[in-house]
């Protein structure tokens, strides 16, 4: 079952903090609790050791496997079935 | 209890002696003088209250309004608790030239109820190096919250809104270097095929040793101790081990993958 996991930009609370953090947040619409944020040093990103693509793609296959264990969790009937 | 005004706004003018003492009675069962200044009356007490009176609690803080003592603390905090989190959070990781730590989804445990904290991470980070981790819940909401690291321990305390998490220290750069000799010695000592930049105390994983060596050392994680650019001795007795042939990797570690401290307890940050 595929998931549409979403990116957004979580907005800086002010200059400073965006100097020096790039806050990448994934998320599935409808379901809070499977959001990751992913605070990532900017000059990492500037430099180059670290790729805001490479952390994209990071963060939809954690927030997917995020999901799909929520789900799992959601679809147990009885703890005594575990 | 409830309460009622001393004097109230729509009260007539006391016009008689018997008003007047009724009056100044009252107002002296909560106020009274020194001589210079009003003093609260034994009796006095918080609206709606009947517990401690405000003269003894006045007397609990000092003139600077701080507390005199520990029986202003609830008594989770004068037990040196004031919180603790259901798991420790804190792991890191590292590549060739940057670390990474992850925040595992955790939960917050207070005497005011439990705070469920999604899972993040702080990306980019330097390797070998000690972060204290934070998060900005002024209002204890949880949920998805933006972890930022600092390797400044003032920043910790420095707004009251942020919750800390915990600290941790990141690996040094992750490597493996070939083994191409080993004693059968106490301790063993290892030459790798190239210089491995270690230090003393660092954290080797050992693979794919041959014979006896691979028996009692492959798939352990040894603390070396660094004897040349090129060789290092791991605390085992192997003077019975067949001697080395061929074969072997040690690869350095995690350094430090257990929180030094988490957000849980007490006011401590190392």
């Amino acid at each position: 079952m595929s998931v549409e996991v979403k990116l957004r930009r979580v907005p800086p609370e002010n200059e400073h903090e965006a100097q020096k953090w790039y806050v990448l947040e994934g998320y599935v619409d409808g379901y809070p609790a499977v959001t990751k944020r992913d605070t990532i040093n900017v000059a990492a990103l500037a430099s180059g050791a670290v790729t805001l693509a490479d952390r994209c793609a990071k963060m939809r296959a954690d927030v997917a496997e995020y999901y799909a264990r929520f789900m799992a969790l959601a679809d147990l009937q009885d703890p005594n079935d575990l | 209890m409830s309460t009622q005004p001393i004097v109230r706004v729509s009260q007539r003018v006391p016009e008689n002696q018997r008003d007047w003492e009724e009056f100044l009675r009252k107002l002296n069962t909560a106020l009274r003088t020194d001589g210079e200044r009003a003093v609260l009356g034994a009796l006095t007490t918080i609206a709606e209250r009947t517990g401690t009176d405000l003269g003894t609690l006045a007397t609990y803080l000092s003139d600077a309004g701080r507390a005199t003592d520990q029986r202003l603390l609830p008594m989770v905090n004068f037990g040196n608790i004031s919180s603790v989190q259901s798991v420790d959070p804190l792991t890191a990781s590292s590549g060739a030239t940057t670390a990474d730590i992850t925040v595992s989804a955790h939960t917050l445990h207070t005497d005011f109820g439990n705070i469920a904290y999604n899972g993040g991470a702080v990306t980019g980070l330097s390797l070998n190096t000690r972060y204290y981790v934070t998060a900005s819940d002024p209002n204890y909401a949880g949920g998805a919250v933006t972890y930022t690291a600092t390797t400044s321990r003032p920043n910790v305390p420095a707004n009251s809104g942020l919750y800390f998490v915990g600290t941790i220290t990141t690996p040094a750069a992750a490597n493996t270097v070939n083994i191409t000799a080993a004693t059968s010695a106490n301790p063993p000592e290892f030459t790798t095929a190239t210089n491995h930049g270690w230090s003393t105390a660092d954290n080797a994983l050992l693979a794919a040793l041959p014979g006896d060596f691979g028996t009692n050392l492959n798939g352990t994680t040894q603390s070396i101790t660094v004897t040349a650019p090129d060789k290092f001795t791991v605390p085992v007795n192997a003077t019975l081990y067949a001697a080395y042939t061929t074969g072997g990797t040690a690869t350095r570690v995690v350094v430090d993958t257990t929180p030094d401290f988490g957000g849980g307890a007490g006011g401590f940050i190392p």
